[in-house]
């Protein structure tokens, strides 16, 4: 993480004996000295703005491109264009604060933040310079696969631009809730976030701790599976299952042959997608003659895609699908 | 001699016959009359199209940022707005205006070069030589880095293109008009091919920057784009309305244009030339916007006839206008979404040319 | 002594290994009206093509007035040398006169306007074909007579030392075949200029044609006056048509053509 420097204000007294006996006088002049001192530091404190707010501003931060930002104090205006920071934004800051969003997130069957989008929120379709440049933003979140002549447009024209790159592992989406949290100076609510998602990872691993892993795939209605790098492989990973796909030697996200599927021999299917491709699944050839079909552990995880701490969900779900027995009531 | 026309007066012929002088049908608008029209279509859209947008801005406000800008005037303007106005619109307004012009042009040249209504600017596969470029310098990360890298990559891909064309439907200097059009067809199919190809490789991310690519767009747009493709598509077109002669002689056939004292196979090398560069240059900043090159050229040539010193400058104009409009529909019709200018190109100018067809039928006989 | 204003040295075509043409010598006479005849496929096209310059000759060379054509840039050609050909395609909505004053394209630099000489020789062009009243009409509109005049107009308007036509008359009807072939005939003594005509009605041949130029398979089979030219023998060898010539003394009048 970027370093910043934390002013601690110190104060206070040192209890120390001062010599032999003090005099009453001399202890009234310590008090008085003292005093000096603490009102002296008041008021230097209070003519700081900077620390008005959480200590540590301004700060500087690096973007996942390189770019260096300076955060002269927490944003007001806050612009996302994307729906996992969106998620996350709305997750841990003041509404008040977010000034865009995409339209994603007012929709539930894509967020888990739609009740906290508010009126005064600009809704974006897609980045649009017209848009973001009338509600003055101090500083806009936005991907990688955003139109990047636009953002070079918005930078050209002065608006603070944070550019995130990771979208695909678990990791990342960890390390986008702490950038989120460092930008916006709500890193305890980032933390916290992050923390809850540990621990509850950690309740899981011990919960199938020393059981058989089954052989996981993942597939999708493309037929598209994938490998280390990209969230579900965590997620299989972390719920006492093992990617097959992975060892099979795919990387990132690949389509993959129906017949493949064969050579890998799962005991586990596992899709993001709805109970209508688990069902063309269960009805397919290939399958059917894989342990997967047979025992019919073909499963759908129903939890939305978002690139955020809420994989823990998926997590905690397909556990339960690997390990039944360890989760009995 | 014939009924119904109208005799407006006498005349003796060579053959010392006493015929009357018969007057055609004023149904058509004169040209000139419709260059200014038209002219003065442009700058209206223009006014309109920079007026209005996402963000609502009173008109007052519009005009005063323009003019403070445009004569360096020191006028107090609220920044936002300027920035809105000045650095985002009126450059994507612009932009839109060279685009439509080069590639209506270039369609006008095509269609006149091959003698067929189906030509236009993307049929040398021009076009699609400029996506794969594109695609090439999105897929090496190149959209992140400069601003320039992808077009140029662009327009290397559209120039590379043309000359794969050129080699392969020319021999002996004589280039076959037939197997150009066949070869661009075929250089076309292969490139998205490769272009396909490409999307099996390439991460989520990097697959959406290449379909905005491909899609056609216009924004993000900015004054350095339009300093850099302006005198491109500007010179070419001049070059084109240079040629427009040798085209209206070139309608008649190669024999009866060489005949006539055309060097041919010179004229449609500069022809195809000019066509790739304007081309190349309006596609490797806006992408592939469909539907200006094929339909423009045919509505123009319904009003103004096949003479291409009128039919030039006539489609330039109007291409130039048309994109423009059509970009405004796209950014305003679904507002804040905001769809591509060539699905709104392609709805528009279907229709309208179908209109009339319907009404004009003589003027459209392919020989 | 006639002059020669255009001579074929041992001109031969080939396209794709198969010769159109082969080994034609002959020499152009200055104000003739040359007749090319022979059945389809005998090269007639072609070596007006060859000719005229349009195209380039696979062996042998063509001089136009001492010079060998290919010497000359394609705009010097077409001030020398015009053509009509068979169906000359203008199916757009050009007026007669933008079609007549694509003539001068050869005389106008490249930005230069018009100039009164070339409004002199399109208006003397349209005169002279009797066309000048329909100037403002669409081509398309006018009838097949009327068209080819135009087409010749445009011709004229270069001005040229040789014209050659095409098949001037093959699509029209007879009453305006009669009206061209006279036009022609008048505009050559008029204009002063020669004309290499291709054409492949042999009465109409005789009738109006000064030297007769026979192809078969691509050889110059016969050249000459059609006095010394025409015969029975060389048309049933030629056109595989027995036939009966009525002469007038010894020039062919009339051409019948037998059954069997």
């Amino acid at each position: 993480m970027a370093g910043f420097h934390r002013r601690q204000a110190t104060g206070g007294w040192t209890n120390r004996r001062v010599g032999p006996r003090t005099g009453r006088g001399t202890w009234v002049l310590f008090v008085l000295a003292g005093l000096a001192v603490a009102g002296l530091l008041l008021t230097g404190l209070a003519h700081n703005p900077a620390a008005r707010a959480a200590a540590g501003w301004p700060r500087t931060v690096v973007d996942e491109l390189g770019h260096t930002i300076v955060l002269e104090g927490p944003p007001q205006r806050i612009f996302s264009v994307g729906l996992a920071m969106d998620n996350v934004l709305l997750s841990i800051t003041d509404p008040a604060r977010v000034v865009g969003v995409t339209r994603y997130a007012l929709d539930p069957a894509y967020s888990y933040v739609a009740d906290r989008v508010a009126d005064h929120m600009v809704i974006l379709d897609e980045l649009n310079a017209e848009q973001v440049l009338a509600v003055r933003p101090d500083i806009v979140l936005v991907a990688d696969w955003n139109n990047p002549d636009v953002v070079r447009q918005l930078r050209e024209l002065g608006v603070v631009i944070y550019t995130f790159t990771g979208f695909d592992s678990v990791h990342d989406a960890l390390d986008m809730i702490l950038r989120i949290g460092e930008i916006t100076g709500d890193e305890e609510a980032a933390r916290a976030l992050v923390e809850e998602f540990h621990s509850r990872a950690a309740r899981v691993a011990q919960a199938v701790a020393g059981r058989a892993r089954p052989r996981v795939l993942y597939l999708d209605d493309w037929w598209g599976t994938i490998g280390p790098g990209m969230a579900y492989h965590d997620m299989i990973e972390m719920a006492g299952g093992v990617n097959v796909a992975a060892e099979a030697g795919v990387r990132g996200w690949q389509a993959i042959d129906p017949e493949a599927v064969l050579a890998m021999n799962p005991d586990v299917i596992v899709t993001g997608e709805g109970p209508a491709w688990v069902a063309q699944l269960l009805s397919h050839p290939v399958v059917q003659a894989v342990p997967a079909g047979r025992t019919g552990r073909v499963h759908h995880v129903d939890y939305m895609g978002i690139h955020s701490h809420h994989y823990i969900l998926a997590i905690e779900q397909m556990a339960r699908l690997f390990h039944p027995e360890a989760f009995a009531p | 001699m014939s009924v119904g026309r109208q005799a407006i007066g006498n005349q003796v012929d060579g053959m010392g016959v006493r015929v009357s002088v018969e007057r055609r049908a004023a149904s058509i608008v004169t040209p000139p009359a419709l260059l200014a029209a038209l002219a003065a279509l442009l700058a209206a859209s223009v006014v309109v199209a920079t007026a209005l947008g996402t963000v609502r801005l009173p008109y007052w406000e519009t005009a005063r940022i323009v003019v403070a800008k445009a004569l360096g005037l020191g006028w107090p303007v609220d920044a936002t707005h300027e920035a809105i106005i000045w650095s985002v619109r009126l450059p994507r307004v612009l932009a839109a205006g060279v685009v439509g012009l080069g590639l209506a042009a270039c369609g006008t040249a095509m269609q006149g070069l091959f003698k067929n209504p189906l030509a236009s600017p993307d049929i040398l596969g021009v076009s699609s030589g400029g996506a794969v470029g594109a695609v090439v310098g999105i897929f090496l990360g190149w959209a992140a880095e400069h601003a320039w890298l992808v077009p140029a990559a662009a327009f290397a891909g559209a120039l590379v293109t043309l000359v794969v064309v050129y080699a392969l439907s020319t021999r002996a200097g004589r280039t076959d008009t037939a197997t150009l059009l066949l070869a661009g067809v075929a250089v076309s199919s292969f490139a998205g091919a490769i272009v396909a190809l490409l999307y099996h490789f390439v991460d989520d991310g990097v697959l959406r920057q290449i379909v905005y690519w491909l899609m056609g767009n216009l924004a993000g747009k900015r004054w350095e784009h339009l300093a850099v493709i302006t005198p491109l598509v500007l010179g070419g077109s001049t070059g084109l309305w240079l040629l427009a002669r040798d085209l209206n002689l070139l309608l008649g056939g190669e024999d009866d244009a060489r005949a006539l004292g055309v060097a041919v196979e010179r004229t449609k090398r500069w022809v195809i030339a000019l066509t790739a560069l304007v081309t190349g240059a309006a596609v490797s900043v806006t992408g592939v916007i469909g539907f200006v090159g094929l339909i423009v050229p045919h509505i123009m040539r319904l009003l103004v006839g096949p003479d291409h010193r009128w039919l030039l400058p006539a489609s330039g104009l109007a291409g130039a206008s048309f994109l423009i409009l059509a970009d405004l529909v796209a950014r305003l019709a679904f507002s804040p979404v905001e769809l591509r200018p060539g699905i709104i190109t392609a709805i528009c100018g279907v229709p309208f040319f179908l209109h009339l067809l319907a009404k004009r039928r003589e003027m459209v006989r392919w020989s | 002594m006639a002059q020669v204003v255009l001579q074929a040295e041992k001109v031969g075509y080939r396209v794709r290994g198969r010769p159109l043409l082969s080994d034609v010598t002959l020499a152009v006479e200055r104000g003739e009206l040359l007749g090319v005849l022979g059945p389809n496929g005998a090269g007639k096209t072609t070596l007006l093509r060859v000719l005229s310059g349009i195209a380039r000759p696979s062996t042998g060379r063509v001089v136009l007035e001492g010079e060998p054509l290919e010497r000359l840039s394609d705009r010097e050609r077409a001030r020398r040398v015009a053509v009509v050909s068979q169906n000359p395609g203008v199916g757009f909505g050009f007026t007669v006169w933008d079609v007549v004053s694509m003539g001068r394209y050869a005389y106008r630099r490249f930005l230069e306007g018009w100039r009164p000489e070339d409004r002199r020789a399109v208006e003397s062009a349209l005169a002279a074909t009797g066309v000048a009243h329909l100037r403002h009409r669409l081509i398309t509109e006018l009838s097949g007579g009327e068209r080819q005049r135009v087409f010749l107009a445009r011709a004229l308007a270069q001005e040229p030392r040789v014209l050659f036509l095409d098949e001037p008359i093959a699509n029209l009807d007879v009453r305006y075949q009669l009206e061209v072939l006279n036009l022609v005939r008048v505009l050559r003594a008029r204009q002063g200029c020669t004309v290499v005509m291709a054409i492949h009605d042999l009465n109409w041949a005789v009738r109006f044609c000064d030297r007769l130029l026979v192809l078969h398979q691509g050889r110059a089979v016969a050249l000459g006056p059609a006095a010394s030219v025409l015969d029975e023998a060389l048309i049933r060898d030629v056109f595989g048509v027995h036939s009966r010539i009525e002469r007038d003394g010894n020039r062919p009048v009339r051409v019948e053509f037998l059954t069997a």
